[in-house]
């Protein structure tokens, strides 16, 4: 009977799997986690791992995407805003940048035009204040006003010792010289004026081994109100298009001259030039993935490959080779590329090799690759499946994402930030709002020798009671007590201070990297020893999406208080420090003696 | 013998009466039972019934067996026919609707079960007057409005047909053909989510429906969780535990909530009784893949590309195994297999994509039903050359493309 009405199109899974990878669905969930969707799952009873601080914080901000001002549906409203983690003061308290994004203007509602971007000091006591004017970042240069904002980056250009900004955003980016406490925009004496379509994430890190961070910029796609076509997903619903209605833009590679600017080398260096079937980049992480110490470049891209760039610049001279289709990490297992936002890269299996892990839009999963590397050979292993992610289901756009032991047990878990990319999502308990997801890291059952990752997202705590349209997050410890803590910005709604309070008993171990000269240490590896266990962090730039985290490395320790640090810093030497003694940070000087403890302002 | 013979016969008589009476009983009910629904009044009312619930051969035997008795009721009549269009028998329909006309009733109904034999037989298109007709919300208006939906799935207006289907059900919103179509028109559009809700819709006001479960549960596995899928797959495993893809969908399940021993069981199990499945020899070989055993997987694989030579997926599983096996030439061998038929996939949705804008598009019927012939859906490509030489009979590459496929 059911012939009648049924079409005769047959759903081929081939086709399927091809056309999905091409276009952007609907229809994430807003309900409660039902009992099937935590089947297994006993421990997402147990107490809160974070704890909401933001109403008494002080922090008090709301990105704006413009839906507000004109009712455009522009792609450019979907890719929201970021979060920085900047010592902009050097008191030794991570301070909070946030992107304002931007809205319409003029007669025809048609001119883009910026939202002022906010900088929170950290007065400590998880008190914030509002410094933006006093720290020159109310407006740009010359009095102009902001541009429409989505991302931030941090290094320190100019290798004075203070960390300086670089803001992302559509038609331009915009660097901020730290001057001690107040920020001057140097984007143009920096090279950084001109040359930009719509920039995303953004990432600083040393890839020519000359001690200078260099930098790469995302761009996402050719959209403007002259290719702004309409959409619509379920024939009659107006809504934003997807990036498949766009030609990808090329990325921005430039490599820091050392004398204060940049040049523009994505070309010569070998970064892929747009089109329409590749480069519409979202996030970006620099490490060195393949273990030969020079920082590699890895972007999440939508809907389209991703790419993995190996290093093999030489001093002073940039070179990249593409290798994502090779080493397995520029698609899913069954050869789609993903709509990829968000990335880290971590050692959730203790190897001491760098997994990646991707962030994905709805119907597909989360990517996990397995590092199989050598370095001779980058080579990953798709995860997913194996190691528990797919429990989750496919039913989020996640964005902003970390490694992060949030309970100190020694092993890495995951947080993932979503909310849907589109205005009108429709299905199952629809809508665009969604709940983050937190996967704990733990040994599979009746396979000690394994690790999986289930899923705990209701100990996020409050923050998770809400779904949220979230998007960057940035992960940092805020009052330097070991935890790593959480800002997240929302499109419209508040940014969210998440602080943590997993793991009260346990013990912990923070590393600041401080390379000669104020060099960038980027591609170093830290690996700590205790009880019998060996864990690995790397030093990283980039990651979650269009935000940038502490750069100080944490480890938890469960119950072991003290052990032994190694350090490898990129140009090969090694250091080791024994008896290292938990529960606090140090700094790790390339060649001096002994790590210091850092006095870190109080919390 | 005498009495002790009679005395004998009465206590078995006496024994046998309220047996034979029983029988005589259930004889006489069965009897009225039969008398009463051959009368001519339930045969009609057993008809109406039948159609409604698109039992469509059952509606036309009572019907025919009703208008055998009063052959003047037109209206009984019209029925027929429409039970008999449904049945694809449209000389019968036709016939039945000459003899309606000549009895002079209900013109509009008469008219529109003509023109609806036009669309499904001739495929004729729909005009305007009867796409407005189908709105009136009347049983006719619903009927033809059937048809039209099924046109409209049909020549890929899916729009079109998605937005007959929201109407159909604002008026009967517990139709499990509509609502089961309305997903599979979410599921063409990519929104698996919605899909999803129309078939847990099917699902409350039909919960036997087996079909409407299994195709919650594959969607589930696309837009839920694996928990959520394995609900519905056990649920039809209880009933039919030999059933080939409910136990791949339970095997999928279990897979990827990481009980792979269960998940190996059951797949074992299913490439031994199904060996020419290559959805089975693909999970299974991607499940020595999730245990860290390339060498194992490579068997299945291969087996699972034989299988199913056209599928992407597995040829690029394929290829990352033989890459973890460092096997690099034969992996770029079969990565550029993988990679031709990518891009033939994307041809392909290129072809859908242009036929869901522009459904009169007979070169982009024509590209898609030459893909899909190139990629194995054999019945789906003749289907879309078909309708590529009825947009436009000049179109040469459809016409050759047929030939070929006749010889």
């Amino acid at each position: 009977m059911l012939r009648h009405w049924l079409p005769a199109v047959p759903l081929s899974a081939a086709l399927l799997a091809v056309a999905a990878c091409g276009t952007q669905p609907n229809a994430p969930p807003a309900a409660p986690p039902t009992a099937a969707e935590t089947r297994g799952n006993a421990e997402s009873d147990g107490p809160p791992l974070f704890e909401d601080v933001t109403a008494a914080s002080g922090v008090d901000f709301t990105y704006r995407n413009g839906e507000d001002t004109a009712n455009h549906l522009a792609i450019l409203e979907s890719l929201g805003g970021g979060v920085a983690l900047i010592d902009y003061n050097g008191d030794g308290r991570l301070d909070v940048f946030l992107p304002g994004g931007g809205g319409y203007d003029g007669p025809d509602k048609k001119q883009i035009v910026g939202r002022p971007c906010k900088l929170y000091a950290n007065l400590g006591g998880w008190k914030f204040r509002d410094v933006t004017a006093e720290a020159g970042l109310d407006r740009l240069a010359g009095g102009t006003p902001w541009f429409y904002s989505h991302g931030a980056a941090v290094g320190d250009y100019d290798r004075d010792g203070r960390p300086d900004l670089l803001v992302t955003g559509w038609g331009r980016v915009a660097l901020f010289r730290n001057e001690g406490g107040r920020f001057a925009d140097v984007s143009a004496a920096a090279g950084l004026g001109t040359g930009i379509t719509w920039a995303t994430s953004a990432a600083f890190a040393d890839l020519d081994a000359d001690g200078f961070p260099d930098l790469y910029v995302c761009q996402y796609v050719d959209w403007s109100f002259a290719k702004h076509p309409k959409c619509t997903y379920d024939g009659k619903t107006p809504d934003v298009c997807p990036p498949k209605n766009f030609d990808g833009l090329p990325h921005k590679l430039y490599r820091n001259t050392g004398k204060g600017s940049f040049e523009d080398v994505g070309q010569e260096a070998g970064l892929s030039p747009g089109g329409p079937d590749r480069s519409k980049g979202l996030g970006v992480l620099i490490a060195d993935v393949n273990d030969d110490r020079k920082p590699d470049v890895y972007v999440a891209n939508d809907t389209v490959d991703n790419f993995l760039y190996v290093n093999r610049s030489a001093r002073g001279r940039l070179k990249f080779e593409e290798r994502a289709q090779a080493s397995l990490t520029a698609r899913d297992d069954r050869g789609s590329p993903n709509g990829s936002m968000g990335l880290d890269a971590g050692d959730p299996e203790r190897s001491g090799k760098p997994a990646l892990w991707v962030t994905n839009y709805e119907n597909e999963l989360h990517a996990l690759y397995r590092n199989d590397s050598r370095p001779d050979r980058p080579f990953f292993t798709f995860r997913s499946t194996a190691s528990g992610v797919a429990a989750i289901g496919q039913k989020y756009v996640g964005w902003g994402t970390a490694f992060v032991d949030v309970d100190l047990d020694g092993w890495e878990d995951l947080f993932v930030a979503n909310g849907h990319a589109i205005r009108y999502p429709t299905g199952t308990g629809s809508a665009r709002k969604q709940r983050p997801v937190l996967l704990r890291n733990r040994e599979k059952p009746g396979r000690p020798e394994e690790r999986q990752f289930v899923d705990i997202s209701a100990r996020v705590g409050a923050y998770h009671t809400a779904p949220r349209l979230a998007r960057g997050v940035a992960f940092g410890d805020l009052d330097n007590d070991g935890r790593t803590d959480l800002v997240i910005s929302h499109v419209n709604e508040p940014v969210a201070v998440l602080r943590g309070v997993g793991g009260p008993i346990r013990h912990w171990i923070g590393v600041e990297l401080a390379a000669t000269g104020h060099a960038d240490a980027v591609g170093a590896k830290v690996a700590f020893e205790a009880g019998g266990a060996r864990q690995t962090r790397f030093a990283k730039r980039g990651g979650s999406y269009a935000s940038s985290g502490d750069r100080r490395l944490l480890f938890g320790l469960g119950d072991q208080a003290r052990g032994r640090l190694s350090v490898t810093w990129p140009d090969g030497t090694e250091q080791h420090f024994d008896g290292v003694e938990a529960d606090h940070y140090y700094r790790v000087t390339q060649g001096r003696e002994r790590p210091e403890a850092v006095p870190t302002g109080g919390r | 013998m005498g009495d002790a013979g009679m005395s004998w016969f009465a206590a078995r008589l006496r024994r046998l009466l309220p047996l034979a009476a029983v029988a005589l009983a259930a004889g006489l009910a069965v009897g009225a039972w039969g008398a009463w629904r051959e009368r001519p009044e339930e045969r009609l009312r057993l008809g109406e019934q039948a159609l409604a619930a698109r039992d469509n051969a059952a509606a036309r035997e009572h019907l025919t067996a009703y208008l055998a008795a009063r052959p003047a009721d037109t209206r009984a009549r019209l029925l027929a026919a429409r039970a008999a269009r449904r049945l694809r028998k449209f000389g019968e329909a036709t016939a039945d609707l000459r003899q309606c006309r000549q009895g002079g009733d209900d013109p509009d109904a008469i008219d529109v079960e003509f023109a609806l034999i036009g669309i499904e037989r001739d495929g004729e298109e729909p005009g305007p007057a009867l796409r407005e007709r189908a709105r009136a919300g009347d049983d006719l208006g619903l009927a033809a409005l059937e048809t039209l939906i099924q046109y409209d799935l049909d020549t890929y207006h899916l729009y079109r047909a998605l937005d007959g289907l929201n109407f159909y059900l604002t008026h009967r919103p517990d139709d499990l053909p509509a609502l089961m179509s309305r997903a599979f028109v979410w599921e063409r559009l990519l929104n698996f989510s919605d899909a999803v809700v129309d078939y847990r819709r099917a699902i409350a006001s039909h919960p036997d429906s087996e079909a409407a479960r299994l195709k919650l549960g594959e969607a589930l596995l696309v837009a839920g969780t694996p928990a959520e899928a394995l609900e519905q797959f056990t649920w039809l495993a209880q009933r039919r535990p030999d059933h080939g893809p409910t136990r791949l969908g339970l095997a999928r399940c279990k897979r990827r909530l990481s009980e792979t021993d269960e998940a190996r069981r059951l797949l074992d199990a299913l490439a031994t009784e199904f060996p020419g499945r290559g959805e089975v020899l693909w999970e299974r070989g991607q499940l020595e893949m999730d245990d860290g055993h390339p060498a194992e997987s490579e068997g299945w694989l291969r087996r699972a590309m034989t299988a199913a030579p056209h599928d992407r997926r597995i040829a690029t599983s394929l290829s990352q195994c033989l890459l973890q096996l460092d096997r690099r030439a034969e992996a770029e061998a079969v990565r550029a297999k993988a990679e031709a038929m990518g891009e033939e996939l994307r041809r392909l949705d290129e072809a859908r994509t242009k036929v869901l804008k522009q459904p009169t598009d007979a070169a982009a019927w024509s590209e898609g039903g030459l893909l899909f012939l190139r990629n194995g859906e054999r019945e789906e490509g003749l289907r879309w050359l078909r309708r590529a030489l009825q947009l436009d009979p000049a179109n040469e590459a459809a016409r050759r493309a047929l030939g070929g496929a006749d010889q």
